[in-house]
């Protein structure tokens, strides 16, 4: 196994963008902010972008609340911290006011496609993530208030589609058939008209006059929106794919996880998106003892004694264990790091930081 | 309307093992001699993981079982549609001969709960199409979404009023609300995820729908902490000692420690906690963990 130096990684100055990407429950968002503390103590000005974080993790951070503009975290390091949530309705309604007249915004809000969109269309929050990077680091580019943006990217039923959401939204925008059903203006392609005129009759018969008559207006101005955001966007994939940027794919040692880390991992490379290691969270402690040690130990152990030894086995094994099941992942031959379970390791901002402290020597 | 079977959802925060729990539940279901199939809805292939067995849209084996059988299948968005236009329009062919993927996936994502609707739909359905089936067991979205998932009926019953899909709304509602139909909570016993299924029980309880069980996945057994701990034995310094003995006995508070969020847990759900002891990471034990669930 190739160690992932994670210090190293942070102290790098040309990595502008860290960004954390796995499944649910393998502490994504708690690695996201433990690196971030990190890297503010070895100096970098850090601002965190996290998805949903647990109330105790923003309590650690000090703060009430996470707001959706970052909001500076006391903390005292030679670098600096800001953390922000990532607020979805928010950002939509922030680009909608851009897009049109207060009235029509208003009757928008209203519109049940737009309620629905921040919560129930799988891509939006990836857009919305995509397009908060993108302004952090024009931002940071103009006023250097940071130079290192870490990301926890949303939780979603595949890993993949953080990287697959933003491209759905826009082949959406794009697609011709969708904008004949809608009415859109759109490419001329007669062909499209007889296959148009039955996904027309598909759509209302799912959804009826009203619904479909919402689903028009709505998707009138979301076409604008995306189109609007569409400049930004390909700033902002260029950098992911830039060396400033890198991704940090995370997993817990369990073969569901691990699976899916190693799907990630290759379609990052599949890509050419920056991949400069692996983070194998939750795995069990041990202490080290030499098998030598331990055996002759055993040999004039009295039962109390043994019952110690045999404890430490078993966790041994179970470590041992772990890492197999992390094996195809750390098969793939990028650096690791193993970050072991810790209890309590949310309480406050020094536990935080000691996540990654003693990864790398 | 559908020809209702039990139907068990199992959810639970990601992470905490709720593929192996109904799998484990199915494989319990089958000992009694019923054919019972296990349901995917998101294609994360959770089920060909566990078991080695590609599953698709129609059930086929997926383990051995010595009485009954268990089979698994994968409930997809774009069959559940063309399914729904078969069933009710005769337009099957619309959504399959159709280059329509970004609309499908459109029509099915972004109506607020259609997609789910659908989804939930297809599921039912099979025992339509399958007579055969006694049991259905889901491996459902986990619990931060299972609330908008499980509620999508209600939801879209009132937003569509009268539209053609509330029908198919209100109908899935039923059956959901319907006694067979039981939802488990899957957790671990620890304060994030104890904390979120509690508010998961809430939730399905506010739905109307029928709390089935809480299963504590994972539980770690409290090691024996000798009593006074020993000295050192020969070849083993005292330092090292000290952390040899100060993990044995972090290990014995922390597994302490799951009786006091297992308590909680019992206390706020108002069920008894199913406890499921920790198996080897590697994945085996299925019947082990069945065996568990006998109590249940």
């Amino acid at each position: 196994m190739t160690r992932l130096g994670v210090d190293a990684l942070l102290r790098r100055d040309d990595l502008r963008l860290l960004l954390c990407v796995g499944t649910g429950g393998v502490g994504k968002t708690t690695l996201s902010a433990a690196l971030a503390v990190r890297a503010a103590q070895l100096g970098r000005k850090v601002v965190v972008v996290t998805v949903d974080p647990a109330r105790r993790l923003a309590q650690a951070m000090g703060l009430d609340t996470l707001g959706h503009d970052p909001a500076a975290v006391t903390l005292t390091a030679p670098g600096s911290l800001d953390a922000m949530m990532l607020d979805v309705q928010h950002a939509f309604d922030q680009a909608l006011s851009l897009q049109v007249e207060a009235a029509e915004a208003e009757r928008i809000r209203a519109n049940p496609f737009y309620k629905a969109l921040a919560r129930a269309f799988s891509g939006t929050q990836e857009y919305v993530a995509m397009e908060k990077i993108g302004e952090l680091h024009r931002r940071a580019e103009v006023d250097q208030a940071w130079d290192l943006i870490v990301v926890d990217t949303p939780p979603s039923a595949s890993a993949l589609d953080f990287l697959d959401g933003p491209n759905r939204l826009e082949a959406l925008a794009r697609n011709p058939l969708l904008r004949v059903v809608l009415g859109l203006p759109r490419v001329p392609f007669g062909f499209l008209d007889a296959g148009a005129a039955l996904a027309t009759r598909a759509l209302d018969a799912i959804l009826g006059g009203r619904l479909f008559g919402d689903l028009r207006t709505f998707l009138q101005v979301f076409e604008r929106a995306v189109l609007a955001f569409e400049s930004n966007a390909a700033q902002t994939r260029k950098l992911l794919a830039s060396k400033r940027a890198g991704f940090l794919v995370v997993a817990a040692p369990r073969p569901a996880p691990v699976a899916e880390a190693v799907r990630l991992a290759d379609r990052l490379r599949d890509d050419g998106l920056p991949l400069p290691g692996v983070l194998i969270n939750q795995v069990t402690p041990v202490v080290e003892v030499p098998e030598a040690v331990l055996a002759s130990a055993l040999t004039s152990a009295d039962p109390a004694q043994q019952v110690v030894l045999e404890h430490h086995r078993s966790t041994a094994a179970r470590r041992s264990a772990e890492l197999a099941a992390a094996e195809p992942l750390i098969g793939l031959g990028v650096p690791a790091a193993l970050i072991d379970l810790r209890p309590d390791v949310l309480s406050d901002l020094a536990s935080l930081g000691r996540l990654f402290g003693g990864v790398d020597e | 309307m559908p020809v209702r079977c039990p139907l068990h959802i199992v959810t639970g925060k990601g992470g905490v093992g709720k593929t192996t729990i109904a799998l484990a539940l199915a494989l319990r279901l089958a000992r009694t001699g019923a054919k019972v199939v296990v349901a995917e809805v998101e294609g994360r292939g959770g089920l060909t993981l566990a078991t080695g067995r590609t599953v698709s849209h129609a059930p086929r084996p997926l383990l051995p079982t010595r009485t009954g059988a268990l089979e698994g299948v994968q409930i997809e968005a774009r069959a559940a549609l063309s399914g729904y236009l078969q069933r009710h329009y005769r337009l099957g062919f619309a959504a399959d001969l159709l280059q329509l993927d970004p609309l499908v996936d459109f029509a099915t994502r972004i109506a607020p709960g259609l997609r789910d609707i659908l989804l939930i739909g297809q599921l039912t359905h099979l025992t339509e199409t399958h007579p055969d089936i006694d049991m259905l067991v889901l491996d459902a979205p986990p619990s931060g979404r299972i609330g908008s998932f499980l509620g999508a009926g209600a939801g879209l019953a009132e937003l569509t009023d009268g539209s053609p899909i509330a029908e198919q709304a209100a109908s899935v509602m039923d059956d959901l609300r319907d006694p067979t139909c039981q939802t488990h909570v899957v957790t671990l016993l620890d304060e994030l995820p104890v904390t979120e299924a509690i508010e998961t029980a809430a939730v399905i309880k506010s739905l109307g729908l029928r709390l089935g069980g809480v299963v504590a996945n994972r539980v770690r057994s409290v090691p024996k902490v000798p009593d006074p701990l020993p000295m050192a034995p020969d070849g083993i310094d005292e330092a090292l000692w000290g952390r040899l003995t100060g993990a044995l006995t972090a290990e014995a508070d922390q597994a302490r420690g799951q009786g006091a969020w297992s308590a909680l847990l019992s206390h706020r759900t108002g069920l008894n906690v199913v406890e499921v002891a920790e198996t080897d990471p590697s994945g085996h034990g299925l019947s082990l963990i069945a065996d568990q669930l006998e109590a249940w």
